[in-house]
């Protein structure tokens, strides 16, 4: 076989000023991704899914497709784990906000 | 005739073979058509070397999800496409053109598939040709039953059209001013949790043939226009009471005093819903007078609307309604093959820059150049 | 709020060249919606394709990126079956689809 396509990958933002970098790794490395599947939505109601995608062949661009799958799920997960951070701090100060909000609410209460 | 469909022959052949791609909703459909040079006629016919289909079928209750049609369109394409040159016995070598969906229809599904008449245009060589669905449906339509200027009806899940030709473009004479014919049903069998498989409205046209009692909806034709939503709405409140569990004001026939059942809702509702295409349908006959209706799109192989439709035709000299079998009136490859094609020999080709699919292509948008009558 | 400040780049390699133009070509056609939240930029570096993500949070680059290794794994899936076999004649057996 010639040479093995990697890819690869890098992420930079205020949360990481220092960036941080994807490879695939060893594997084994499939098509079939963990964040590509069909939606909860269908499975919940019963439905199957008989949409997966072809197996990767044993040539360089069919591990490349597989490789890249890897990635794929690296990064989502990656990202989406970086949402939820957001998320929750961004409802840290959410919870902040209100709770001081509503401590000044307290000291100005009017309740005789 | 005038049109001279040979110019863009390749040197020394006298034929053209096309292959087509259609993602625009939930069928995944790829296609190979030939043309022998010269018009096409009753002695000249198109002719299919392959027409395969594959459905994304969602389960009982749900709509497909743009989502997971386009990951559905993406993950078999490629095999789709192997298959119908294996079935159709032809090489890359052999092609013209590559035809694809440009629009109308869903973004993700019409997208996933675009890319993959990008990649094989370019790694062949071949020029692209993008094609409006709703022209691909009625070029088809015209093909197969050879029809030659018809009023043509396209209901389908997406659209609702009643559309005449005039010069060089498909004019909309009258099209749904909310949701389409197909949607009606489909969301309706939704609501009655009725199997998507093999298609929704299918499976209510069976259910439909049950129906003893008419349950009176609303009637909704505005001049060339008509509106379903209402209609939708209706009986899903009729249907949600059937099925409460709190007893209440179920309904039943005014003159029988019997229970109306999920049967009798479908019948009511095809009844409804076709009798105001069918009112359409004849108006637009009367405007353009002309004798002769095309069905085309997934309704169309509704069987009660094109019993409805003969009806109505009937009494109109020399009256005739044509329709296409669900090979061809269901979303398909080969319809986008055929349009395609057409274009092609009159050296519509669609530069690499320009194959940007579009939710929103209007019929009337293309330059039906290859009829000039 | 409007900065760029979240960045992606994946660099994708193929067989040669020619396969990378091929594969930057078909995905720079399409606009990138939201433009002003998200930039998405198709180069080619030799056998490379670099897909850069800029956008004003983790959130637009999430569904942009993954959307977009989708596509090239279509692409990737044309070159593996298609690439130098214009003048091959497909075969199948009768697979079940």
């Amino acid at each position: 076989m010639t040479q093995d396509l990697v890819p690869t990958a890098h992420y930079e933002s205020p949360s990481e000023p220092k960036g941080y970098d994807f490879i695939p790794g060893d594997g084994p490395h499939s098509t079939i991704g963990e964040t590509t599947k069909i939606s909860d939505i269908v499975i919940n109601a019963g439905g199957q899914d008989r949409d997966t995608p072809s197996e990767a062949k044993d040539t360089a661009l069919g591990q490349l497709r597989a490789r890249l799958t890897t990635i794929q799920d690296k990064i989502n997960i990656f990202l989406t784990n970086k949402m939820k951070e957001e998320k929750s701090s961004k409802e840290l100060k959410d919870l902040e906000k209100k709770m001081l909000d509503e401590g000044v609410d307290e000291g100005s209460s009017d309740n005789e | 005739m005038t049109v001279d469909l040979d110019k863009y022959a390749k040197p020394g052949k006298s034929y053209y073979i096309a292959l087509g791609l259609e993602g625009s909703a939930n069928k995944l459909g790829v296609g190979i058509i030939k043309h022998k040079l010269g018009q096409l006629s009753d002695s000249n016919r198109a002719e299919v070397l392959a027409n395969i289909r594959d459905t994304y079928v969602s389960p009982p209750g749900e709509g497909f999800l743009p989502r997971d049609t386009a990951r559905h369109h993406r993950n078999w394409v490629v095999r789709l496409i192997k298959k119908a040159l294996s079935v159709a016995g032809v090489k890359g070598t052999d092609l013209d053109c590559i035809c694809f969906t440009q629009g109308p229809g869903m973004g993700a599904p019409l997208q996933s598939v675009v890319i993959a008449a990008r990649t094989l245009s370019q790694l062949w060589n071949l020029p692209l040709v993008g094609v409006n669905h709703c022209v691909g449906h009625i070029e088809m339509g015209r093909e197969i039953t050879r029809s030659e200027n018809p009023v043509v009806l396209y209901v389908s899940g997406g659209n609702t059209q009643v559309i005449a030709y005039s010069k060089q473009r498909y004019r909309i004479f009258g099209e749904t001013l909310d949701i389409a014919v197909g949607n009606c049903l489909d969301r309706f069998a939704r609501t009655l949790r009725i199997p998507n498989d093999p298609a929704p409205g299918y499976n209510i046209e069976q259910m439909a043939k049950k129906g003893k009692h008419y349950v009176p909806l609303p009637y909704t034709v505005k001049g060339m226009d008509l509106s379903m939503s209402g209609i939708l709405a209706n009986i899903e409140s009729l249907a949600a009471d059937m099925f409460s569990s709190k007893g209440g004001k179920k309904a039943v026939d005014e003159e029988t005093g019997e229970l109306i059942t999920p049967e009798d809702l479908c019948f009511s509702l095809q009844e409804t819903l076709f009798s105001m295409l069918v009112e359409i349908t004849e108006r637009a006959l009367a405007h353009v007078q002309s004798n002769q209706v095309l069905i085309v799109g997934g309704v169309g192989s509704n069987e009660r609307l094109q019993e409805m439709m003969g009806l109505m035709v009937r009494d109109r000299k020399n009256g005739s309604v044509y329709s296409t079998d669900e090979r061809f009136c269901i979303d398909n490859g080969i319809m986008i093959a055929h349009a395609g094609l057409l274009g092609y020999r009159m050296g519509q080709i669609t530069p690499l820059d320009n194959t940007v699919c579009t939710q929103r292509f209007r019929t009337d948008e293309v330059f039906v150049e290859w009829r000039d009558d | 709020m409007s900065e760029l400040s979240h960045r992606l780049s994946i660099s994708i390699p193929f067989e040669n060249d020619k396969q990378a133009s091929m594969a930057r070509k078909t995905m720079a056609v399409d606009p990138v919606l939201k433009s002003n939240e998200l930039l998405i930029k198709f180069n080619q570096e030799e056998n490379k394709l670099i897909c850069q993500f800029m956008g004003t949070s983790d959130r637009v680059i999430r569904v942009a990126i993954s959307n977009v290794i989708d596509n090239v794994k279509t692409i990737i899936e044309c070159f593996d079956e298609f690439d130098g076999k214009d003048d091959v004649q497909f075969e199948e057996k009768q697979e079940t689809i």
